[in-house]
């Protein structure tokens, strides 16, 4: 049906026009003064406040995150949002700024479980913190309407202002000040002459619009319900998105439900002073288990003997009570540690990390909390040496008016120590049946609330700290430890120095060759170092097998465990032992929990039954001694070094990456028309199965990318036949099948075809596979020829 | 079946167009093309060009092709309105005004030197081109449907002239340069042979036929992809820093209206964006004021600029 005469239309639009001069004309006018108001000036302070947003989240993430998940964290986001603003130029701007702004607040999401696997991860709110700040980027680079660059100043805004509140660094309020200023000039700088030119004379005045009326309320009536909790299914949104409001399944493990629930099993959690009150009947009747039936339970009874050579009547004075027995079989499985075991019990997984909980550390997880230590082995069972058992009590001093205690300074020690800085760290004790406090090396200071006698504690000789006369810690004791890290580099210096240890450590003669043979194996090349320590260790983890369940009852459990390739902790720590001494390395055995980031309960790390654990300690001179971990499967300890010294020790390795970057580099670079060649090519095999209309799109995408490849990028207001055409190949069957094609290319996208002809799609592969860049280059080089050769 | 017999029919009055006027103007094809598009379309043309290049011959050779009433104005400073609409005479013996209609009662009207006659009469010409009627005395009386303004103006000695207002240029559909023939084109007019009469198989056009063809252009199908590059081109114009005037509403219905013409010149039932640029320069620099001297450059940097749509 024809349309009617220009002429008609043009009255028509003469009339309208008439009609409504002044207004459309002011209308038109707010428009167009309005796109333009995007000017350089106004966008590049919005993304200046945008990015300082970013800095205040990225200094509310040091507090939790390393700078290495910060870094690839942001430099993926500010690398998407780089590209974004750089290249995809072929995009509308709005799409551009949907795509990148949508993925830049989903990339924190779908990192995080990553970073949790490293014992890392983030809160939903610090994720939902990042996804704003990085919406706010996106939409001041891509924004095209000042309403929408308005947006990013309330979002960069929000964020800046919000992490200063919540951020624990000092510092972060300048970053508020600086963000003000900014958004002070950016104010002055931008909307002065629309305040003044918006003058009371000029106010006209907008109806309320019905429809924006029904949507506020519409969304205010939904937040009520939701925050009321009157739908249970919308009960789940709010969960875990705030920390007061109790958490989720996936954010947090002991989570059941909302705010106040009152599931929280343990009332004095989080501050929790108490110091001895719970000695109540509930407590004392406790049926958990002692430190002895801890290590029992994970590992299994000690076997018992097969044969009782002589046997002898007890008299009734001898009869101990059940008490007696059990203290005294708690004190000798403390002396001594068999590796003749039974298979433990199977166990359950613990579904409740309060209720089975022997206590909550506070702190960085992968952390190995020793309760005890051995010191001589003879191929079966692990002892402690008298000598090391002996203690003194701790010693007080007052920080701040708190009262701290410390260990009596060992005449031995210097202060050339491993351990450097300081490390807040704390233990709550719930269930646990033991006068040792478990405490990790490089323990400095620590206290309980209210608490200033320092004969509550002591330390042994082997860096043990027990509090005496006691049957256990109390329930819901706080100890604040002051714990320093292993500092690598001093660690180096110490074990190259170290002079070798005295033999303690026994097996059977058929496997100290093995062990020997095992220990050269492992150490390689390398010279006594700690290079060499923790190569052997590496290489024990790898060539054998854990497995807690096994059994180990054979007479020399070592060469059981030689044999068999697997086994628990104890036997690794205790091959490793060996292995050590044979190298000329002092070691003992260090029995105690891991704390495993699986348990993190609210900030907060849940010890288990199962976390019990074995490993070493290494005596590097001067009475220090770190831990090494021998087992697979766990998290291997952290030594503190600094990035310049990390790096020196990866000199190599860096050196041979950024070999290997340039040679690649360069190799892609000189190849790049090949390998680009090589991927069009594969990507026709994808493209053969679409559409005719997206295997069009694809076609002009990629000859699109040739020609950039050529150097003769397509302006945006060239048409691809003019940029062919620009070629000369008129004359050459490339030449007819793009005249072809693109005339069905028009008939397909602007005359209503539905498809392209047989003809029309052979000429679309011959273009795809033979229009390459090379023979885009080959043309443009044969006309810029043409003069000198005429 | 029909259709294609129809699409034939419009290639073929097309073609024998092409060749009458390829004919008289010699060696001006791709100006031929533009007033076949302008014609087509059913607007107006501006030739800014000096004299003595063939612009009468041009327009007498399309009245002569549709068998076309022809007229010619020779707009000086004291020609007047009815001059160009006519007037009325009262005769003494019917006793009544009897009306006299003046040269816009053509089928082709060509306005020699219009930047010469007054702005008063320069307006005549508005409502005749716009809405294809004249006004006299109260009375409207319509011109002929195919009603084809062909205007000229003399770009050099510009003592005396009246420049055309912005809102007559607007109602020219485009404005064409012929320029000086090549030499070849420049032989054949000294030897004449390009005045030898119309082959006797030569198939003469009609108005009717005309009509057709405008009919046809109707009948083009303009996709919203296309248009919407078209409201991007035209809205680039507006707020262009060397543009003092844009497009108007007007001015792009004629711009989609001339890509609509050169669409079915190329033998196509549809526009795509190649169209909406072949006729842009014409069509542009009829209405654009520039606040630089090359109005061309303007326009290249527009088209160049604008994202063209291509197959995404």
């Amino acid at each position: 049906m024809p349309s009617s005469s220009p002429e008609a239309e043009l009255r028509v639009a003469e009339e309208q026009q008439s009609r409504e001069a002044g207004s459309v004309f002011r209308r038109k006018t707010a428009e167009k003064s309005a796109a333009n108001l995007i000017s350089a000036r106004r966008r590049s302070g919005v993304i200046w406040m945008a990015l300082i947003s970013i800095v205040a989240l990225l200094i509310l993430r040091t507090n939790n995150d390393p700078w290495e998940i910060i870094l690839v964290e942001f430099g993926t986001i500010g690398s998407l949002v780089a590209f974004g603003a750089c290249f995809l130029q072929k995009l509308d701007r709005t799409l551009k700024g949907a795509i990148v702004g949508l993925l830049s607040c989903l990339i924190p999401w779908a990192l995080d479980p990553f970073w949790r696997s490293f014992n890392y991860g983030n809160g939903t709110e610090i994720l939902a913190l990042c996804s704003l700040a990085w919406a706010g980027v996106a939409l001041s680079i891509f924004a095209n309407r000042p309403r929408v660059l308005g947006l990013s100043v309330v979002a960069s805004g929000f964020l800046t202002l919000f992490t200063t509140f919540i951020s624990d660094q000092q510092y972060a309020a300048s970053i508020s000040y600086l963000w003000g200023i900014l958004c002070l000039w950016w104010l002055v700088a931008n909307q002065w002459e629309l305040v003044e030119s918006c003058q009371a004379s000029h106010i006209s005045r907008t109806p309320l619009r019905w429809y924006g009326v029904v949507v506020g309320v519409a969304v205010f009536t939904l937040a009520v319900v939701i925050s009321y909790n009157r739908i249970p299914i919308l009960k789940k949104l709010e969960a875990g998105f705030m920390p007061s409001s109790g958490g989720s399944k996936w954010t947090d493990v002991a989570a059941r439900s909302g705010v106040g629930s009152g599931d929280v099993l343990v009332a004095a959690k989080n501050h929790a002073m108490t110091f001895g009150a719970v000695d109540t009947d509930f407590f004392l009747d406790s049926p958990k288990q002692s430190l002895f039936d801890v290590f029992t339970e994970e590992f299994g009874e000690p076997s018992a003997k097969k044969e009782i050579g002589m046997a002898q009547a007890l008299s009734s004075d001898d009869v101990r009570t059940e008490d007696g027995k059990f203290a005294e079989a708690n004190r000798s499985s403390g002396s001594e540690f068999s590796t003749q075991r039974d298979s433990p019990r199977l166990k359950s997984k613990p579904s409740d990390l309060y209720s089975d909980a022997l206590m909550f550390w506070k702190g960085a997880p992968g952390i190995r909390l020793a309760v005890d230590r051995y010191h001589d082995f003879d191929g079966v069972t692990w002892k402690k040496n008298e000598s090391q058992l002996d203690s003194k009590p701790s010693k007080a001093v007052q920080v701040e008016d708190v009262t701290w205690f410390k260990e009596d300074k060992r005449v031995v020690r210097s202060s050339v120590g491993p351990f450097v800085g300081t490390a807040s760290e704390a233990l709550k004790f719930t269930r646990y049946r033991s006068t040792f406090v478990p405490t990790r090396l490089g323990l400095q200071l620590w206290s309980i609330d209210m608490l200033d006698r320092a004969d509550f504690f002591e330390i042994t000789k082997d860096d043990s700290m027990l509090m005496p006369r006691r049957s256990h810690v109390p329930d819901y004791t706080v100890i604040r430890f002051i714990n320093s890290q292993t500092d690598l580099q001093r660690l180096e210096k110490l074990v190259a120095n170290c002079a070798p240890g005295k033999p303690h450590l026994q097996t059977s003669d058929s496997c100290k060759d093995l062990i020997a043979e095992m220990a050269h194996e492992f150490a390689g090349n390398h010279e006594r170092s700690w290079t060499q320590v923790s190569r052997m260790m590496a290489k024990l983890r790898e060539k054998y097998q854990l497995d807690n369940s096994i059994a180990i009852d054979e007479d020399d459990p070592v060469a059981e465990f030689l044999q068999t390739g697997k086994g628990p902790s104890y036997m690794f720590a205790t091959v490793g032992a060996l292995m050590l001494e044979h190298m000329g390395y002092k070691t003992r055995l260090a029995r105690g929990f891991y704390v495993s980031s699986r348990n993190y309960v609210e900030g907060e790390y849940a010890i288990l039954n199962n976390n019990a654990h074995f490993w070493i300690e290494l005596n590097v001179g001067h009475d220090y001694w770190v831990p090494l971990e021998p087992s697979p499967g766990y998290q291997q300890p952290r030594y503190h070094a600094t990035l310049a010294y990390r790096m020196y020790q990866a000199r190599f390795t860096i050196l041979f990456f950024l070999i290997g970057l340039v040679v690649t580099g360069a190799f892609a670079f000189r190849f790049r028309f090949f390998l680009f060649e090589g991927v069009c090519r594969l990507g026709w095999l994808v493209a053969s199965m679409l559409s005719d209309r997206k295997r069009l799109r694809w076609l002009v995408a990629v000859l699109d990318m040739r020609f950039s490849f050529a150097g003769q990028k397509r302006p945006v207001g060239l048409l691809l036949r003019k940029q062919i055409g620009s070629l000369g190949l008129d004359a050459s069957k490339i030449g007819s099948d793009a005249k072809l094609l693109l005339n069905e290319a028009d008939k397909l996208w602007y005359g209503g075809a539905k498809q392209l002809s047989p003809e029309g799609r052979q000429a679309l592969k011959h273009l795809w596979l033979s229009l390459s860049v090379f023979e885009i280059r080959s043309n443009t080089l044969e006309k810029a020829e043409l003069p000198t050769a005429v | 079946m029909i259709q294609t017999q129809a699409t034939n029919e419009t290639a073929e009055a097309i073609g024998h167009l092409r060749t009458r006027l390829n004919r008289v103007l010699l060696g001006k094809e791709d100006r031929i093309e533009f007033v076949i598009a302008c014609l087509l379309s059913g607007g107006h043309l501006l030739l800014d060009d000096l004299p003595g290049l063939g612009k009468t011959t041009l327009a007498k050779a399309i009245a002569e092709c549709f068998g076309a009433k022809f007229a010619r104005i020779q707009c000086t400073p004291d020609l007047l309105p009815t001059d160009v609409t006519g007037f009325k005479l009262f005769n003494q013996k019917t006793r009544e005004f009897e009306f006299h209609p003046g040269p816009i009662f053509s089928d082709i009207l060509l306005g020699d030197e219009l930047n010469r006659t007054t702005p008063r009469t320069q307006s005549a010409l508005f409502e005749a081109m716009a809405e294809r009627q004249v006004t006299v005395d109260g009375d409207t009386k319509k011109l002929s449907s195919t009603f084809f303004v062909i205007a000229t103006q003399n770009p050099i000695d510009n003592h005396g002239a009246y420049p055309l207002p912005e809102a007559q240029l607007d109602r020219f559909s485009m404005k064409l340069e012929i320029g000086y023939p090549s030499e070849e084109a420049q032989l054949a007019i000294l030897s004449k042979n390009h005045l030898k009469a119309p082959q006797e198989d030569e198939k003469q056009l009609s108005l009717a036929t005309l009509e057709g063809l405008q009919d046809r252009v109707e009948e083009i199908h303009i996709d919203e992809k296309v248009q919407r590059y078209l409201i991007a081109l035209c809205e680039a114009t507006r707020s262009h820093e060397s543009i003092a005037l844009g497009v108007s509403p007007r001015g792009m219905l004629i711009w989609q209206q001339v890509a609509k013409a050169w669409a079915l010149l190329l033998d196509r039932d549809f526009v795509t964006p190649d169209d909406i640029q072949a006729v842009a320069l014409p069509v542009l620099i009829a209405r654009l004021v520039t606040r630089v001297s090359d109005p061309k450059s303007v326009i290249e940097t527009i088209l160049s600029d604008v994202e063209v749509p291509t197959y995404r």
